[in-house]
């Protein structure tokens, strides 16, 4: 995928547009105006958001590479999904997910599950399949 | 054709795309006055639905509640066509509007909306948009929350539009037919004003409104001990960053919704919201306190004198004052 937020070759450039905000002044006043009020803008908060996922990111990864998650886990965090969102791309209750992240139960799946699976993360079944 | 919509920026997606609609149409109504007519003030924490393994807080309003609500009670007649089962269905109709001239709200999801930065890429669905031309094959795009108007290509916009995860858009879509020039006003604004008070003090679920942000306060006092370090702070990341970056115009919509109160109260020449208005920018700061503090605790750990449990009292405050706020606009809203 062209825009992965969490590419982590690359350093981490914060490219923020500005935002909207409304301020109350200590008279009374509102005033309107563009950009961060309560933190300097290179300082928020984003980084650190971005620093935490992508922990988990790489410790799925190292997982899944030890044979202890199965590497839907790997995608799931690196697309930014969570159980509740990849059951909705699926078509599968979050609790047959959740029973997809054993190892054991990954490598019974059927090629039409991992199609799904594929298409959820926009990659080719074969990298899926065989996960290196 | 691209129609001659003029584009404000604004800080929040649905009402910006309410107020610029209706602006369109030749009715002046704006941003703040759409979110206090469209009772868009809103609190509720859902503990259990996670989004990345965060509980998920919510200051809005269900997506174009705020836009029904403010036009129908401007008297402006309005189509929402709520989903649509065939997706060719769902660009054809967009087309034809287009074609007549008519800008369209849609409700879109924020993954592959191509023109964002990729910080932005999250699976998020309740975002909103203008659509107000087509030339070539390329849809021009009102973006709220961006200065300038973008564009997308067909089928980057069918994509958005048919976002698959949770609360999934379904091709929403919504326009003005024909509006009332002289509304009556007052009856509009003491209407929101009365939604509003029954969302944050009489919702009937108790992770709505005031009680749901005590129950928030609550629930943060027992993070550090129940999770993982690295599990609580991020939770604490994703609540400052739903308070503030993710296009609420600062303090979760407490600067729009007091900017309301004034708006209305000058308009009226009535003292209480005047009054109201001063209060509610006073709990806007509390928030934005809460922010600047639990960012800095984030940042430096050590360096800090805050904890979990001083952050959630400043909620509780919160709680307390927006309490009295809603109690003083109940009785003039009767």
């Amino acid at each position: 995928m062209e825009t992965n937020p969490t590419d982590s070759k690359k350093p981490l450039k914060f490219k923020w547009f500005n935002v909207g905000q409304y301020t109350f002044e200590k008279d009374g006043r509102y005033t309107n105006h563009i950009g961060f009020d309560y933190i300097r803008e290179e300082e928020a908060l984003t980084y650190d958001a971005l620093k935490i996922v992508n922990e988990r990111i790489e410790e799925a990864r190292q997982k899944a590479l030890h044979g202890k998650l199965s590497p839907i886990v790997y995608f799931m965090e690196k697309t930014w999904m969570d159980p509740m969102t990849l059951s909705r791309f699926v078509g599968r209750s979050i609790f047959a997910v959740k029973r997809h992240f054993k190892p054991k139960n990954f490598a019974k799946l059927k090629s039409d599950m991992l199609q799904r699976y594929a298409d959820a993360f926009e990659i080719p079944v074969e990298e899926l399949k065989n996960f290196h | 054709m691209i129609s001659d919509y003029k584009h404000n920026f604004s800080s929040h997606c649905e009402t910006g795309v309410t107020s610029d609609l209706l602006r369109h149409k030749g009715l002046d109504i704006s941003e703040p006055m759409a979110m206090g007519i469209g009772s868009g003030i809103f609190f509720s924490y859902l503990p259990f639905i996670k989004m990345q393994g965060a509980p998920m807080v919510g200051f809005r309003t269900t997506p174009t509640k705020i836009f029904k609500l403010t036009t129908q009670r401007l008297g402006v007649k309005t189509t929402v066509v709520k989903k649509f089962r065939d997706q060719l269905e769902a660009m054809d109709l967009l087309d034809r509007n287009l074609k007549n001239g008519i800008p369209t709200g849609c409700q879109v999801g924020c993954y592959h909306l191509t023109y964002l930065p990729p910080e932005m890429h999250v699976h998020y669905n309740f975002h909103n948009v203008v659509v107000f031309g087509k030339e070539d094959g390329i849809y021009h795009v009102a973006e709220p929350v961006l200065e300038d108007t973008q564009i997308l290509t067909y089928k980057d916009l069918l994509r958005v539009r048919f976002a698959k995860g949770m609360f999934e858009p379904k091709g929403k879509m919504y326009y003005i037919e024909s509006v009332t020039l002289n509304p009556d006003i007052k009856k509009a604004i003491l209407a929101g004003i009365k939604t509003s008070v029954k969302n944050m003090l009489k919702h009937p679920i108790p992770f709505v409104g005031v009680r749901g942000m005590r129950m928030l306060g609550r629930d943060i006092k027992k993070w550090p001990k129940k999770l993982p370090a690295n599990q609580a702070s991020f939770n604490l990341i994703q609540l400052v960053r739903t308070v503030e970056e993710f296009g609420t115009g600062g303090a979760a919509f407490r600067f729009i919704y007091g900017s309301f109160l004034k708006e209305a109260g000058e308009k009226l020449n009535h003292d209480t919201l005047l009054e109201t208005s001063i209060e509610m920018g006073e709990t806007g700061n509390l928030w934005r306190e809460f922010s600047i503090r639990s960012g800095r605790f984030v940042k430096t750990r050590n360096g800090s004198q805050d904890d979990y449990s001083l952050l959630a009292d400043i909620i509780l405050e919160c709680a307390a004052k927006e309490e009295k706020i809603f109690n003083k606009l109940d009785k003039i809203s009767k």
